[in-house]
């Protein structure tokens, strides 16, 4: 598999430019830039792989029926993670989830093991992993919209529809709520 | 800009998106504020854990770009087939174009004409009522919530459901399996000359279930006359991934008159029934939905017909594909075998020649004990018919022996 390939927005605008004459090629670099980040973005709100995966392609099919539409007044990220976000909503709505109340899991008991593990950088791993999991679908959004895709304020209120405040709101609980569940999983290795 | 403004800004320090102006509030605080401080290294410790995380996370299947760029293939021959029915139009001249209108409007006001001459009542008679439409009210498939920004629009009507429907048809190859190789049906055929067809049979199903195959048909013709052959054919079914092997092993068995292999690449057959079977699903799921809502009876019973035709269509397609997978996993080997050396040639000892006359013998004499057996039964019960002949026969000579000489 190709590894994800790194790109500035002015290339990507340009080769959805491209992508709107019908270049394939320009098609597969933005997918190629992409499929990774929306996989994992869109696994974050659905929590099924295969549907994740299924919405990754849908989502690239999106760009490429509706390159022509895209007028550059957003960033590429912008406009692709908002496609994105609104099918990844919609399957929510119409599956209607089990949303996993973030309380009930910090008060489960913990079975992995205790904190000696938290050393292990693999047992960090999946330790964060889990708590992120354990996270609302907007708060996992905000999360890795900042941290993993580097969107600002403004971009990432343009992805999911809100207002900023409502942005800031959601990194405030969701900072606050991941730090709880792994003090509850037993992870006393900070993430500070 | 107080604390609680910075704190809340952080997190977009830490990933480089803040205006400079801000960002230079944030260092400035950083600098006298202890929290502030502590909670910068917080997050800058999380983002960091979540790229790693990221890093090590699993993506998604490296066949999701073939099955994406399939797609997007799908929808240009579609769109080059749409813009190709447009075109006569659009290659027309003005003053073609013109007389096409023209000639449109003339027809249909013709057309019209008719139609009001025969659904005008008569004097004295009640009108037609109008036909039956219906209601698109009726009819809508509950919409999802218009994400405009998405450039997806929701289904508002039937005829968008369709259009929809048509789109979720050209998408389908997200959902197409991840196919690892092409789905070939292989067929393969061969005859063997072998010294013991019997044996050889019981050793062809040995190897069919050792091979997790097993035997479909078996036909066996002994032979009846001297000189014929002893024959069988065998139809065996053995996984695809094991019908080399199988067909070298049996090759093995004796002596090869003829071999053939035969491969049908059915990929996109398979591909467009799961799409196709996908979408009448998803036609399926709509229909159901609109039962759901209120409406005319008459409207409601069409529905349900559709439903019904679009359910038997999804069980017949459905078992076509089965079919076909069963037959891509399965490959299907005919076997022909034949005895080397002719019955005439193996011809029969003299035990066996003895014993077939001893049985010959005792077959005879039961036929014919049984024929005297028969006879004598036809004698008594034809009695009546000879005992009174004799019997008058009898008297008579005794009356004339009795009479006086005279």
């Amino acid at each position: 598999m190709q590894t994800q390939q790194a790109s500035s927005p002015q290339v990507e605008a340009q080769w959805i430019r491209q992508i709107a004459k019908r270049d394939r090629g320009a098609f597969e670099q933005l997918y190629r830039a992409y499929e990774r980040k929306l996989y994992r973005y869109l696994l974050g709100i659905v929590r099924s792989p295969e549907l994740a995966e299924e919405l990754t392609g849908d989502v690239m099919i999106e760009v490429w029926k509706n390159a022509s539409r895209y007028r550059g007044h957003a960033k590429p990220s912008t406009w692709i993670f908002g496609i994105a976000h609104n099918k990844g909503i919609d399957v929510l709505r119409r599956r209607q989830p089990q949303v996993t109340e973030l309380h009930a899991v910090a008060g489960a008991p913990d079975p992995r093991p205790g904190p000696e593990a938290a050393a292990i950088d693999e047992s960090e791993r999946r330790e964060v992993a889990a708590a992120l999991d354990a996270l609302s679908a907007e708060h996992r959004g905000v999360l890795d919209l900042a941290f993993n895709n580097g969107c600002s304020q403004a971009e990432i209120a343009q992805i999911v529809g809100c207002p900023i405040n409502t942005v800031k709101s959601r990194m405030f609980y969701a900072k606050q709520q991941l730090r709880q569940v792994l003090e509850r999983r037993g992870f006393r290795r900070e993430i500070s | 800009m107080n604390h609680a403004k910075i704190a809340e800004l952080l997190p977009w320090y830490v990933n480089g998106t803040l205006a400079p102006a801000q960002a230079e509030a944030v260092e400035k605080e950083i600098e006298t504020c202890e929290l502030c401080a502590s909670d910068l290294e917080t997050l800058k410790a999380l983002q960091k854990t979540m790229l790693d995380v990221e890093a090590h996370a699993p993506g998604p299947s490296q066949f999701l770009l073939n099955r994406t760029l399939a797609n997007v293939e799908e929808i240009e021959r579609m769109r080059e087939t749409q813009k190709a029915g447009s075109q006569w139009w659009s290659g027309l001249s003005t003053g073609a174009k013109a007389a096409v209108l023209v000639t449109s409007l003339a027809l249909f006001l013709i057309a019209g004409g008719t139609l009001v001459r025969f659904t005008s009542a008569p004097s004295g008679q009640r009108a037609l009522p109008p036909p039956q439409l219906i209601p698109v009210e009726a009819l809508k498939v509950p919409a999802p919530a218009d994400r405009a920004s998405g450039g997806v629009a929701a289904p508002r009507s039937v005829m968008e459901a369709d259009q929809v429907t048509r789109e979720k048809s050209t998408t389908s190859a997200v959902n197409k399996p991840p196919f690892e190789r092409p789905q070939i049906i292989r067929t393969g055929s061969m005859s063997l000359l072998v010294p013991d067809v019997e044996k050889t049979i019981a050793r062809l199903q040995e190897i069919a279930q050792a091979q997790f195959g097993d035997v479909l048909a078996l036909d066996d013709t002994t032979p009846s006359q001297p000189g014929e052959r002893h024959i069988a054919t065998l139809r065996l079914s053995v996984p695809q991934d094991r019908f080399t092997q199988t067909m070298d092993t049996i090759a093995k068995l004796g002596g090869v008159q003829t071999r053939s292999v035969a491969a049908e690449d059915v990929t996109n057959q398979i591909v467009d029934s799961q799409a196709r079977l996908k979408n009448l699903r998803h036609t399926e799921e709509d229909l159901l939905r609109i039962m759901d809502r209120q409406g005319k009876v008459a409207d409601l019973l069409d529905v349900q017909n559709q439903i019904s035709s679009t359910r038997d269509e999804i069980e017949q397609l459905d078992a076509q594909l089965k079919s076909m997978q069963h037959r891509v996993a399965y490959s299907a080997l005919s076997i022909s075998l034949e005895d080397e050396i002719p019955a005439a040639l193996v011809g029969p000892g003299a035990g066996t020649q003895l014993g077939e006359a001893w049985q010959t013998a005792l077959r005879d004499s039961k036929e014919l004990a049984l024929r005297i057996g028969a006879g004598v039964l036809r004698v008594v019960a034809f009695a009546p018919y000879w005992a009174v002949p004799i019997a008058l026969f009898w008297w008579l000579v005794a009356w004339l022996r009795r009479r006086p000489a005279y």
